[in-house]
């Protein structure tokens, strides 16, 4: 049984201009210790699974359909009390530029002991810092930092130690919302590596958002593609990234730079922009800038194909679906 | 572009130091905190230069000083082989008509009281170079040539009716109306995403054909230098560390900390062995 | 080349509602917005109709109007609706009289004082260095004079003020709060990047002021004012109360002066309590305004960089 499964997952908010569909049927299964990343651009919906995973959607967002079953119980209909024990003690989540969540004026080392406690109260002051100890250390952190305050960490450490008070009450899933887009490069890489080892060591599972294709491929086997609140295409590390399927993978693939390829010409833009989610277009909501649209694509909902059984892409084109590589797309007329 | 053009731009042993007290928490002392180390750079008439580094190196500065949004305090900023250290009145403003920047964040580079139509008509007015009556004209041109379709519809939006990208285009849009003979663009697509960031690249690769205008590239990312720039910089803690042909820096770098920003750039394509466990439905 | 424009929202993405529809359909949804506004009607509706009473009837001038057949205070009557004064002049009369002189010097000494806050806090903020230590400097020591007690230095010292002294005089003393409060702001606005962008299209210090830093620092103003409008209000019908009011103006401060001076503070409620009920709910009714217009302003400005 997987350890995290949603079910046509649906989430809406109420806005002026109506209700926002951010999220829209999505489905997909987490197994214990593994690792899925969701990739895409901003409004693509992401940020909201992750939120309602850990039940942090704002006033606003309602959770129009699906379901989200955490050890076969679905969350969403757990009372308060027994979805806060679950969050944080089992699931954990990263947030984007958590290291600004550090209070200034504490600590670091009591920041963390208070986490423990809040959320274990049988630990004792001496216990919780003795925790907070091997934590730092399994981030690669001195533990001797403990008693410094946020300003004397750098942006890198700042992060490690977000990830130790994550992984402080031991969760069996953590939830990362872009945890190195602050970061430099060469610290970033570095923060891959630890978050790769970490999922190794304690077979934590680990589901990544990010915008970032690239960071995503570093840490997760598995990859699901987002586009205006969708999944366009969900399969395993080398079957998105070596044969995407979908038009808007590839498009994702093609416009990420990289110092590797020889030919410096720019890619192809993907012209356009992302659709209104309050009106939804009726179609393909990928389709007025799909490069192969179909007449059929704007009105009739995509469907959904598996090229193989880990892998499936949302797309009505079938005949059209071609198992290129991304670079394939470059080269036309600019 | 290999063409020996004659510097447009250089920067002579500037040095640029900031005060800087310490964290409250940390007592009040002052730090000196020295942004750029006597760094001289010169960049050429028609090419795009990148100045590549991470957060804090000093690339950022080195840009305000070029468009003289702050002075150094040491060193010289030569345009066209003409020292610019104390220009003022219509020189400066015949500076700033020539000299121009696209800044890095759109959610805030813009007024969020002017329309499209004002932001872009501003230099326009200012420069009293184009009469009233053609100044629709040009800005609906320039919003064309940054892409901006149909830019009648886009005259009257405020910047929170806008997409990143779109409010980023403006921006470029306001920085070239003028047709400015540098622009220097710092990290204008870092706020971005990376399919709107190749529309951007796409735009300011078409400017420079156009106008034939000279780009300073400021940017963390290797690969962007790689694909856009003619030459590039390095730049490390205030002080550059390498400069060369873009494709030469990066191909193969001489210095240490050149080889480490690139062995740190991450490759997605060389994947390691994985475990394909069932995961999926 | 068009592959690479960006499309104008088509007929799927209407273009949003101007901002400043949207800022009125918050501030409507505030229960306080609401009750703050119509109050406020109801006391502009008021002031408008103080012009009517002596149309009808000289005697009902609030001034100058006597009834012929009344010498004292008398109560409420078909004719008197409030009742009558001291020497029969209508009560009601007055008190539509008083709203119009709240409004007049309420509006008045706050849009002087906003004004003037403003230039001094805009300049201050920006020029930054000697001109804002100095501004600064005289603001505080504005700041801690005890208005209400130099105003009456002051009239003890020139004899009784008219009106539009009083007025300017509140002025005067009320423009520190608001300019500090500006002055921050627009410290923070200098740094911005489109302030930033300004200065290298070329722009004029005088432009960057009154362009851009100006309409980013008017709402703040504007919220700013209806707190204004209160005290100025508050501090005309002290003024009033203790005698050193315009004795040529009836204002709700002078009605209570009349009150009080006459002996009539416990034989007359229909005479004490009116003015002295009105000028606390015209007060609300501006500060609920003011809060509800604060409500407007925070979300605009969380608008900026919008999250996923």
């Amino acid at each position: 049984m997987a350890l995290l499964e949603t079910e046509h997952l649906t989430i809406g908010y109420r806005t002026r201009k109506g209700l926002l569909k951010a999220v829209e049927d999505v489905s997909f299964s987490l197994e214990k210790g593994g690792s899925l990343g969701f990739v895409g651009e901003s409004g693509c919906g992401k940020t909201t699974i992750g939120m309602a995973l850990m039940g942090l959607l704002p006033d606003n967002a309602k959770v129009i359909a699906g379901e989200v079953r955490f050890k076969g119980r679905d969350i969403f209909r757990l009372p308060e009390n027994e979805r806060r024990q679950i969050r944080w003690k089992e699931i954990a989540m990263i947030f984007q530029a958590a290291m600004n969540a550090l209070n200034p004026v504490q600590r670091v080392g009591d920041q963390i002991v208070e986490a423990i406690r809040l959320h274990e109260p049988a630990f004792t002051e001496t216990g919780a810092k003795a925790r907070a100890a091997t934590l730092f250390s399994l981030v690669g952190i001195d533990p001797e930092r403990l008693s410094d305050y946020p300003h004397q960490y750098s942006g890198g450490m700042k992060q490690r130690a977000i990830i130790a008070m994550a992984l402080a009450c031991e969760p069996e899933i953590i939830i990362a919302d872009e945890p190195t887009t602050a970061l430099d490069v060469v610290v970033q890489a570095q923060i891959l590596r630890e978050i790769r080892r970490i999922q190794e060591e304690l077979d934590v599972g680990i589901l990544f958002i990010s915008h970032d294709i690239a960071v995503v491929a570093e840490v997760c086997t598995h990859i699901a593609v987002m586009y205006a609140g969708q999944i366009v295409e969900q399969g395993t590390r080398s079957e998105v990234f070596d044969t995407p399927a979908h038009p808007y993978t590839q498009a994702l693939l093609n416009a990420y730079l990289t110092i590797e390829e020889e030919d410096t010409a720019l890619p192809q833009a993907l012209p356009g922009e992302s659709p209104d989610l309050t009106r939804p277009p009726a179609g393909c909501r990928f389709c007025e800038r799909c490069d192969r649209a179909l007449d059929s694509c704007r009105v009739e909902q995509p469907r959904w194909i598996s090229p193989t059984p880990t892998h499936r892409v949302l797309c009505c084109g079938i005949e059209d679906l071609r198992h290129s590589s991304p670079k394939a797309l470059q080269g036309g007329p600019k | 572009m290999t063409r020996e053009a004659a510097p447009i731009i250089e920067l002579e042993a500037v040095l640029k130091t900031y005060r800087r007290k310490k964290n409250f928490l940390g007592g009040g002392r002052e730090k000196e905190v020295v942004a750029l180390n006597r760094i001289s750079l010169s960049i050429r008439q028609g090419e795009i230069f990148g100045l590549v580094g991470e957060s804090g190196s000093g690339k950022t500065t080195a840009g305000r000083l070029i468009v003289k949004l702050e002075e150094p305090d040491s060193g010289r900023l030569i345009v066209r082989g003409k020292d610019l250290a104390d220009i003022r009145g219509p020189a400066l403003r015949e500076f700033r008509r020539q000299v121009q920047m696209i800044f890095q964040d759109p959610y805030q580079s813009l007024n969020p009281y002017m329309s499209v139509y004002d932001t872009v008509c501003e230099p326009l007015i200012i420069h009293r170079l184009v009469p009233g009556q053609n100044r629709r004209q040009k800005v609906v041109e320039t919003l064309a040539q940054v892409g901006l379709n149909p830019p009648e519809e886009f005259l009257n939006r405020f910047p929170h009716q806008l997409s990143g990208g779109q409010r980023q285009r403006v921006a470029i849009a306001r920085a070239t109306v003028l047709d400015p003979v540098f622009i220097v663009a710092d990290e204008p697509t870092s706020m971005l995403d990376a399919s709107i960031s190749v529309q951007i690249f796409t735009i300011l690769v078409q400017l420079r054909e156009k106008l034939g205008a000279t780009f300073l590239f400021i940017t963390h990312s290797l690969a962007a230098a790689l694909y856009l720039c003619d030459r590039i910089a390095v730049i490390r803690s205030g002080e550059i560390v390498e400069t060369g042909p873009a494709k030469k820096v990066i191909r193969d770098p001489q210095h240490p900390y050149t080889r480490e920003l690139i062995r740190a750039q991450p490759r997605f394509r060389r994947t390691v062995t994985e475990q394909e466990s069932p995961h999926e439905r | 080349m068009s592959n690479e424009s960006a499309q104008a929202e088509s007929p799927q993405t209407p273009a949003e509602p101007r901002r400043d529809i949207r800022a009125w359909e918050i501030f409507w949804e505030n229960p306080i917005g609401r009750i703050g506004l119509a109050l406020m009607v109801v006391f502009a509706l008021m002031a408008a109709a103080s012009f009517v009473p002596p149309l009808i009837d000289p005697m009902y001038h609030p001034m100058h109007g006597v009834d012929p057949n009344i010498s004292h205070s008398t109560g409420p009557s078909l004719s008197h609706w409030l009742g009558t004064d001291f020497i029969g002049r209508d009560i009601f009369s007055q008190l539509l009289a008083g709203a119009r002189i709240a409004f007049m010097v309420g509006l008045s000494a706050a849009l002087m004082s906003i004004v003037v806050g403003t230039l001094i806090g805009m300049v201050s903020g920006y020029a930054g260095g000697l001109t804002d230590t100095m501004l600064m400097r005289l603001a505080d020591m504005i700041m801690v004079m005890p208005t209400l007690l130099v105003v009456l230095i002051l009239s003890s010292l020139f004899g009784q003020l008219r009106i539009w002294t009083i007025v300017v005089l509140i002025a005067l003393f009320r423009w520190p709060g608001v300019s500090r409060v500006i002055r921050s702001q627009t410290l923070t606005l200098k740094h911005r990047p489109f302030i930033e962008a300004a200065r290298v299209a070329g722009a004029s210090h005088l432009r960057i002021l009154f362009r851009h830093i100006f309409p980013n620092v008017l709402p703040l103003a504007l919220l700013y004012m209806t707190f204004r409008v209160t005290s100025a209000i508050v501090i005309e019908a002290a003024l009033a109360f203790l005698g050193f009011g315009d004795p040529g103006t009836v204002s709700w401060g002078m009605m209570l002066q009349w009150v009080w001076k006459t002996g009539h503070m416990f034989q007359a409620p229909y005479w004490l309590l009116p003015p002295g009920v009105c000028i606390s709910l015209l007060t609300l009714s501006f500060y609920m305004l003011g809060r509800a217009m604060e409500e407007v302003l925070d979300p605009r400005l969380r608008k900026e960089g919008e999250a996923e």
